[in-house]
């Protein structure tokens, strides 16, 4: 059982989406309770993995040890030959270690409260569900996932039932958002796949090149020696070509010993080829700066948060746009240190960009919705710069910001959605002094908002405040970007002030009269969604070590790869 | 007396350039089948020029014997469609029919 | 009169043609089929399409046995025929059986399309002229010699632009003559093309090594042209640029089986021949001065414009099948890049997703077909439909995406497949236009995906108009066949290796 978790993870909501089309379609009330029966489910298995993630010191924490992944599983699924190209392979590999086990807690916490969310649905309520489902499946999947083949897959399969739950349950506006948000992720994607081909053809993975090219007898137990042999044939090229198996492993392509020695995107090789390196290692960040969203390509952003239903936005900027700083620390940082080194300047000014461009924007919104969906770009640029620092701090403080702007997004949504499903309106002009109609309404909003400007105490502080401390301490980025960040922190908590007192300050006021009758405060569902929210930024705000505990050996490991 | 090779390639190439102008000027489907025969022959006049040169002699001869019998396929393919444009259309010149746009 | 000598060649002669028979008994019944039905025509006229259509379903299950006995028969010694005119392989036994395939989906799909049986053409002339494409399609894959590749590239050209005319009305018509006039006009300059090479060279037999030779001591440039030339007929049947202009015109006026016949059997014969003769040139290198050229290097030029041409016109299109054709002439230049990366890896790759595009093909026909009946195939007309019929949308969702080339469908690890091979072949040459071919090629998908999905687009994303105006039917048969041609598509995806497998052993 314990061994099974992850695909637990995966194949629940996937085999509950299958259980709702095979109902007729009347079973409203069943699909809603099947839905948040198997988040509920999801979310208890994350918490499992939370609770039972080994922490021992001594042994390796993941990232490219391959025996240092915890609930690990691997299969494997496509074996093809490919003549005198060598072999193919793709493992169905799946794994945590310390740089994904809270996103994926994150994601059961996140899906959870969606689901939650979900209730209020009530047109073609069928096709919602099911495609929440498999949206929940292939976000578990997606941060699991330790074969590029595999992420990959969960990466392009989430593209579709996004698409359709903003384009057919969103607002007005909904086909133009929907298909800018597919079109920008699928060019994002498509680079992604371009880094993958290039790397997958560059790269064989030991373990299966020595059985195959018989270095190791069938029953042998593989041993580093002969992994280290492996290599060396490899490196010296008496490797007969077709011996050799090419992997998708993600932390093979962590292992410079593993790339072919006539490959342009072999790590030793001249300065020739040393452009092939960089534009891959563009490709891949580009593209998941896209998912991210980094500026400029964030533009899909406010419109697909605007647009979709509450639920789907809070999913959206609670889990998706995780994956892009996810897969930046796994993928792009992961396969090419070197790379990421070399222009650790140039993607930390990207982040510092977004911080202030970010907040700027959220400055000037007079719609909540889109206030709060650049404070989201905000946010993540802080990722960024945590990552680009390559310290301990910065990239901990990354793996926390992504968790707790998870939380707090999530919360700043259901907020919005609040508001919106009472009056159906979001302009931030409309509404004055809340917290006389709305009282408790109104603390919940406070926290999430102080939470999310960094108030100490909370779990935005925690993240913007260790994001900062490792960008101050690296080495690798000039002093004045740093500086201007903070500027972003002031920034963001300009605007979340200011909307407070418009909105909720001073005298009651709302632009339509009728409104003051709908505007009651929260509802059972809304109390147990923004208040456990609310508890778990404060938890995590007070208490950092809860995931810091978890993290800081991988992230040990990780940065281990920048100094080799 | 035999003729240089060159003079025959030469006069082929004239024979496809003259083809090719008139599928190209002409706007009459009849003139331009006739544009399309005359490529046809420019290939023809090639491939029995050649064939002199041929170890086993034959192949460029047959290839050509075989060129002209597709090519009388063709052209009875050809005006039977062209009897059948002729017929919605009452008339066989290109620029007028275009009912679909391109 | 005869000298001794040249009478025992001539026994020699005859008898290897004599044994070459027994390996074309495939060909002999459809030739056999295509003149049955014929006079079965002449004795009981009127005779109705279910009638005609299984005597030609025996027909194909009958050459589709006899196929599968060259398979279980075939020894590499026994490739030659008829003085090496066609030569036999795994390859072209395996692809005789998709193109019997893609009659059999024909026939089937033109007895379900309503507009086809509106019209009443004349069944028996239609269905002899399948089989005599058929026929063609056969030969081609088999040749190896100019003058077999000309012969039965002209036999499927043929019966292709009287097809095409097979609704008999305007537009038809119009389909029809613009068709032959490229067509010809292609096979001409093909054909001049071919003279030009037999000239360089003194042989025909593209597999022969005189070919090679002669071809490496003639002008550089003047090969070029030449080869260039002789592919028109080739690129015309593909699709690809400059030959595509027919395209979008056949595609919407003839009939729609039709159209899916043509969008998938030429193009893989043409695709196979093409696949030969770079074989054969890509040994080449051409000196333009001091210029190193390769023959891939066209065709990766060919590649890119036929790619990028094709996806950016696509994206005006409103109308399905014209939309359709379209996306065919993308394709023709994905098809074209496994030619251009030449290696093992290409040839499989090649394989693997000419199968998956016949499967592609016939489903979004097929489905394209079916939703004719609410409108004049415009696709704005599919609005609210795929809420009517879910299962119905789920099939152009899965059809849609497999052509765009996105996981988890097969036409994903077809692209995949090709572009490993193209940068394979990018890391062992260092080519640079391989490497703009591969980016281009990848990010056209996102070009790609905006007209392919807006077809699940409106199906889904609008609201159904009140009252629908006509009824939509749909049989049991069309789900099972839905269900046929798209399973594979997601099967393939996830047990790759099972496909691979059986193309692997074409060598």
């Amino acid at each position: 059982m314990q061994n099974y978790l992850l695909s637990i993870l995966i194949f629940l909501p996937l085999g509950a989406m299958v259980g709702i089309l095979c109902l007729p379609n009347s079973q409203k009330k069943t699909f809603k309770i099947i839905t948040l029966l198997v988040t509920g489910l999801q979310l208890l298995v994350s918490l499992v993995i939370y609770a039972t993630y080994a922490v021992s010191k001594g042994s390796p924490a993941g990232v490219y040890h391959t025996s240092g992944f915890q609930f690990a599983e691997r299969v494997e699924w496509i074996r093809l030959d490919l003549g005198n190209l060598g072999q193919l392979s793709i493992d169905y590999w799946l794994g945590v270690d310390g740089l994904n086990v809270m996103l994926v807690v994150l994601t059961g916490l996140v899906m959870f409260v969606g689901a939650i969310a979900s209730w209020q649905i009530q047109t073609k309520v069928k096709g919602y569900f099911a495609l929440y489902l498999l949206l929940s499946s292939s976000l578990m999947g997606c941060f699991v996932a330790l074969d590029f083949f595999l992420f990959y897959l969960f990466f392009e399969f989430m593209l579709l039932p996004m698409y359709f739950l903003i384009g057919i349950w969103g607002g007005e506006r909904r086909e133009y958002a929907s298909i800018k948000f597919f079109i920008y992720t699928l060019f994002g994607s498509l680079l992604i796949l371009i880094a993958m081909i290039a790397l997958y053809l560059s790269v064989i993975d030991p373990h299966k090149t020595a059985r195959q090219a018989g270095l190791a007898e069938k029953s042998q137990v593989i041993d580093n020696q002969i992994l280290t042999k492996t290599q060396d044939k490899l490196a010296e090229g008496t490797l007969p070509a077709n011996n050799r198996v090419h992997t998708f492993g993600l932390p093979m392509m962590m292992d410079k010993a593993n790339y072919l020695p006539n490959a342009s995107l072999q790590p030793n090789s001249g300065s020739e080829t040393w452009t092939m390196r960089a534009l891959i290692f563009w490709a891949l960040l580009l593209g998941f700066a896209i998912k991210l969203p980094i500026v400029p390509f964030h533009t899909w952003l406010p419109d697909a948060h605007v647009e979709a239903p509450t639920p789907v936005s809070v999913v959206l900027a609670g889990v998706l746009l995780k994956i892009g700083g996810y897969g930046i620390l796994r993928i792009a940082y992961s396969i090419f240190p070197d790379m990421a080194i070399e222009y650790a300047s140039w993607v930390a000014s990207l982040g510092v960009l977004a911080i202030i461009y970010g907040a700027l924007n959220a400055l000037a919104m007079a719609d909540l919705k889109k206030m709060v969906a650049y404070s989201s770009v905000s946010h993540m640029g802080f990722v960024l710069l945590g990552v680009a620092s390559l310290t301990a701090e910065g990239v901990n403080g990354a793996i926390f910001q992504m968790f707790s702007h998870g939380i707090l997004s999530a919360m700043l949504f259901i907020i919005v959605g609040v508001l919106y499903d009472r009056t159906h309106d979001r302009q931030i002009e409309h509404y004055r002094g809340l917290s006389q109609a709305m009282p408790y309404f109104t603390g919940l909003v406070m926290i999430a908002f102080f939470a999310s400007l960094g108030l100490p105490g909370f779990s935005g502080f925690i993240g913007e405040v260790f994001t900062l401390l490792g960008s101050f301490k690296s080495t690798k980025i000039a002093i004045g970007i740093s500086v201007v960040a903070v500027g972003g922190i002031v920034l963001g908590a300009a605007y979340f002030l200011w909307t407070l007192q418009r909105m909720f300050l001073g005298k009651f006021w709302v632009k339509d009269a009728q409104w003051k009758t709908q505007l009651h405060d929260l509802y059972p569902a809304e109390w147990l969604m923004l208040g456990g929210l609310a508890a778990a930024t404060l938890v995590f705000g007070l208490f950092p070590s809860l995931v810091f505990n978890l993290t800081s050996q991988s992230v040990e490991v990780f940065l281990g790869l920048f100094v080799k | 007396m035999q003729i240089p090779l060159e003079n025959i390639l030469i006069l082929s190439a004239f024979l496809f350039c003259i083809g090719l102008m008139i599928m190209i000027t002409k706007r009459n489907i009849v003139v331009v089948l006739m544009g399309i025969e005359l490529i046809l022959n420019a290939a023809n006049l090639n491939l029995v020029a050649f064939s002199q040169y041929d170890a086993e002699k034959l192949q460029g001869q047959v290839f050509a014997l075989f060129v002209m019998v597709v090519a009388a396929a063709e052209a009875a393919v050809g005006l039977a469609i062209l009897l059948l444009v002729y017929r919605h259309f009452k008339t066989a010149n290109l620029d007028q029919i275009s009912k679909m746009k391109g | 009169m005869f000298s001794k000598n040249l009478v025992s060649e001539l026994s020699n002669q005859l008898n290897q043609i004599l044994d070459s028979l027994v390996w074309v008994y495939p060909e002999l019944v459809l030739a056999g089929w295509f003149l049955g039905i014929l006079l079965l025509d002449l004795v009981w006229r009127n005779l109705p399409y279910r009638i005609l259509a299984g005597i030609t379903g025996l027909g194909l299950g009958l050459t589709a046995v006899l196929v599968y006995r060259q398979f279980v028969d075939f020894q590499p010694l026994s490739g030659n025929l008829f003085l090496g005119m066609l030569q036999l392989s795994p390859a072209a036994i395996y692809f005789k059986f998709i193109f019997l395939l893609c009659i059999a989906c024909t026939v089937l799909l033109a007895g379900r399309s309503r507009l086809f049986r509106r019209t009443k053409p004349p069944y028996a002339e239609f269905l002899a002229l399948l089989l005599a494409m058929g026929l063609g399609l056969h030969l081609l894959a088999m040749s190896v010699n100019l003058l077999m590749i000309y012969l039965s590239l002209e036999v499927v050209s043929l019966s292709s632009y009287i097809l095409a005319a097979f609704h008999f009305n305007q537009k038809a018509s119009e389909g029809s003559i613009k068709y032959l006039l490229f067509g010809a006009f292609s096979s001409g300059v093909m054909l001049y093309g071919m003279s030009l090479l037999y000239g360089f060279c003194g042989t025909l037999q593209i597999t022969d090594n005189q070919f090679v030779t002669g071809l490496a001591q003639a002008d550089g440039m003047a090969v070029l042209v030449a080869g260039f030339l002789a592919m028109a007929g080739l690129l015309f049947k593909i699709s690809a640029l400059p030959f595509h202009l027919w395209t979008p015109d056949v595609y919407q006026a003839s009939p729609t089986a039709v159209v899916a016949f043509f969008a998938t059997a030429p193009k893989i014969a043409g695709v196979l021949v093409l696949w030969q003769f770079s074989q054969v040139l890509g040994k080449i290198d051409f000196w333009l001065g001091n210029v190193k050229v390769e023959w891939t290097d066209l065709l990766a030029v060919l590649a890119i414009l036929t790619i990028i041409f094709g996806n950016f016109s696509a994206l005006w299109q409103t109308q399905a099948k014209r939309m359709l054709a379209y996306s065919a002439i993308a394709h023709a230049g994905f098809l074209l890049i496994p030619l251009v990366a030449a290696n093992e890896l290409g040839r499989q790759s090649l394989f693997f997703y000419l199968t998956v595009y016949v499967l592609m093909n016939f489903g979004a026909f097929w489905l394209v077909e079916l939703m004719s009946q609410v409108a004049d195939y415009q696709i704005k007309s599919y609005e609210g439909w795929g809420n009517a019929y879910p299962i119905l949308g789920l099939g152009f969702l899965v059809v849609m995406i497999a052509l765009t080339g996105l996981p988890p469908t097969a036409g994903f690890t077809a692209k995949l497949l090709i572009f490993s091979a193209l940068w394979e072949a990018y890391q062992s040459s260092q080519n640079q236009l391989l490497l703009v071919l591969w980016v281009v090629g990848l990010l056209n998908t996102v070009v790609a995906l905006y007209y392919y999905l807006k077809i699940p687009f409106y199906l889904f994303l609008r609201p159904l108009p009140t009252p629908p105006n006509p009824i939509l039917t749909v049989r049991k048969l069309d789900y099972a066949w839905l269900i046929l041609l798209i399973f594979p598509l997601i099967f393939w995806f996830f047990k790759t290796d099972w496909l691979m497998a059986m193309l692997k052993m074409l060598v």
